[in-house]
């Protein structure tokens, strides 16, 4: 996706460089644009390092990951960053997996210990909207990370591919465009209107997505016969309008996205791998566990459906 | 952009084996078939090719960052405010509390903080009870704080809501403290794990933001590790002092305002939010692993080494959680030997 105007780093603060880090920040941009591919900032404690580095992130403007090995960490740079680019995308991505206690099973005392998913919502709608950042073709992005984003996502095509891009003139049926939303898992509520779900009030489509609910930013689409006429940013609370839009992309509403195709053959090959699998078991004599693993596997094919 | 470079790689390379050791147990036994193990994380060497170009960040990089980088540092010594890294001073252990309350009354009185690092959170735990009878307002921290509530701690140390914090090794990497002027190490020569090189230098930096930073180290007598650190410190210090010299510099501790530390801090306001619903923990910070072999272990009476046991298997737990089966199971067999050390 390529936008028409790509906005750069801008780094706001009141002081610059001084003492190492104009050095510091020369050589590193300098051997990042000779294409280094690995260079070591060893920075005393106090002397600025993520002053330096933002300096170095303005100067060469690219997409920047920066991982950190431990969460008050990750949080103190989050804040860091975020003050130092306010106008740029700064994102958290912090693992589910620090907050769940992975399923396992330990041998000698039988005992398996199920998968306790306490999904913190917050740390989901950060996720949600770091990879939305990185699918929207900004290059002025900046996520921060804990060690287990390196577990995968599922494919960035296939996220990118599902987003809707409307604007207003633009001819959409509105019963077509809430089809496309429910198929972006947003709900419908036309009650309670919470992140994640849309309303509907004759021409007039009002969408929460849950990576905006942190801004308090909802959007209003309104429809002219089969034509968009306008779209807007209101406060989902006050419903007081606050920008008025001139085009706009809606990113699915949950991060594991999956269309009914992939399902289906999803379906398909969890069934056929089970087969294969507690023929295995059975073979081997493992009665209990073929046992067990059908009786799971088809309760979560039951879920699927 | 690599934080904390080596603590971040190492924890990098063990996540593959890890999540696999868990996965396999589970499909061996039914729970999951097979394909369960197809969702992983990346295997160091995947990590590596994926990346494009990296920036190490660390004040003790370590061999594999050094080896990347073909050998050469960007250094960045000196600091911004004029700082230089703080003085140290080496006391004997014979006395060391008594002569740590009477810093901790000083640096109190002018509004300064004081951080306190033990061998054991045993240790941590008395100390902050016996200075607190003395009528020291203090803390400690311990692995299995939260997230959350460990930046809420440190909040109100900034804040002056008490003056002293004791802690194990949690008072380390990066913690943003300009209002900490003493970094007291007891023990500093019991050579392992914890008074490492790197540990010394890491813990010394959290004083390195405050132009009155001293570090005390409590030592009877002084190891290969504390010398290389003292070493490191004064070719630092040279250099910093050089350029305030040459730059007319006068080193000032930079106060940050109240609202300056709320916003710094903010992120301990979400856990209040979630109304504590989450079972956080203290995350993959690094912990007493290989600590038998720790010559520290010797020193120690049988209760501190139950009390160590009962430590060590808390954090095994925690090491499960954290998929990291490497350490658990080297923390299990640190604990058997332990154990069996005390006839148990």
């Amino acid at each position: 996706m390529e936008l028409d105007e790509n906005p750069a780093f801008d780094l706001t603060s009141e002081f610059d460089p001084t003492g190492d880090q104009p050095n510091a920040i020369a050589e590193l941009t300098a051997g990042l644009k000779r294409g280094d591919d690995y260079q070591t900032l060893l920075g005393a404690t106090g002397t600025g390092k993520t002053f330096s580095i933002s300096n170095v992130i303005q100067n060469v403007n690219m997409p920047t990951l920066v991982m950190s090995h431990n969460k008050t960490l990750a949080a103190q740079l989050y804040a860091e960053l975020r003050n130092f680019f306010p106008e740029n995308r700064v994102e958290f991505f912090i693992s589910y997996y620090d907050y769940y206690q992975p399923e396992s099973y330990i041998v000698p005392s039988d005992t398996y210990i199920e998968k306790d998913m306490a999904i913190n919502e917050r740390i989901d709608r950060l996720r949600l909207r770091a990879t939305s950042s990185l699918v929207s073709g900004r290059d002025d992005v900046i996520v921060v990370a804990s060690v287990s984003c390196i577990y995968g996502l599922g494919a960035p095509d296939e996220y990118a591919s599902q987003i809707i891009q409307i604007k207003p003139g633009e001819r959409v049926e509105r019963d077509e465009f809430l089809h496309d939303l429910i198929s972006l898992y947003y709900e419908r509520n036309d009650i309670e209107f919470e992140p994640g779900t849309f309303r509907v009030r004759g021409d007039v489509v009002d969408i929460f997505p849950a990576y905006m609910a942190d801004e308090r930013r909802a959007y209003r689409i309104e429809f002219w016969g089969d034509e968009v006429d306008s779209i807007s940013t209101f406060h989902p609370d006050s419903g007081k309008t606050l920008d008025e839009e001139e085009f706009l992309t809606i990113y699915p509403a949950n991060l594991f996205v999956t269309s009914e195709d992939q399902l289906e053959r999803a379906i398909e090959s969890i069934e056929e791998e089970l087969k294969w699998r507690l023929a295995v078991l059975r073979e081997e004599g493992k009665l209990v566990e073929a046992q067990r693993l059908e009786q799971r596997t088809m309760f979560d094919l039951e879920m699927m459906k | 952009m690599i934080d904390e470079s080596h603590q971040t790689i190492p924890q990098v390379r063990a996540m593959y084996n890890g999540d696999r050791a868990r996965k396999l147990k589970l499909v061996e036994h039914g729970f999951r078939l097979p394909s369960a193990l197809d969702n992983r994380p990346l295997t160091f060497e995947e990590f590596e090719s994926l990346h494009d170009q990296v920036i190490f960040m660390s004040a003790t990089p370590a061999d594999y960052e050094l080896e990347k980088s073909g050998g050469v540092f960007v250094e960045q010594v000196v600091r911004p405010t004029g700082v230089p890294d703080p003085e140290i001073d080496v006391r004997p252990v014979d006395g060391q509390i008594d002569d740590l309350l009477e810093e901790i009354q000083q640096r109190a009185e002018r509004n300064e903080r004081i951080l306190v690092t033990t061998l054991t959170k045993r240790m941590a735990e008395d100390l902050a009870d016996y200075l607190d009878s003395y009528g020291v307002a203090c803390r400690w921290l311990h692995s299995e704080i939260d997230a959350f509530d460990r930046v809420d701690i440190l909040r109100g140390l900034r804040l002056g809501e008490f003056d002293v914090l004791v802690g194990v090794n949690l008072l380390r990497e990066g913690l943003d403290l300009p209002e900490v002027s003493l970094v007291a190490i007891l023990d500093a020569d019991k050579e392992g794990f914890l008074r490492s090189e790197r540990s010394l230098i890491q813990t010394a930096g959290r004083a390195a933001r405050n132009a009155n930073g001293q570090i005390i180290l409590y030592a009877d007598e002084i190891t290969s590790s504390m010398q290389r650190m003292m070493d490191e410190t004064e070719r630092r210090r040279e250099k910093q002092l050089a350029y305030n010299e040459e730059h007319d510099v006068t080193p000032e501790t930079v106060r940050k305002s109240q609202d300056e530390v709320m916003q710094g801090t903010i992120i301990a306001e979400e856990k209040a939010d979630e109304d504590g619903q989450s079972t956080y923990y203290a995350g993959p910070d690094e912990g007493t692993s290989a600590i038998v072999a720790d010559p520290v272990v010797k020193y120690m009476t049988d209760d501190q080494k139950r009390d160590l046991v009962e430590q060590m298997r808390e954090e095994m737990l925690e090491a499960s959680d954290n998929l990291d089966f490497e350490r658990a199971a080297e923390l299990r067999d640190s604990i058997e030997e332990l154990e069996s050390q005390l006839g148990e």
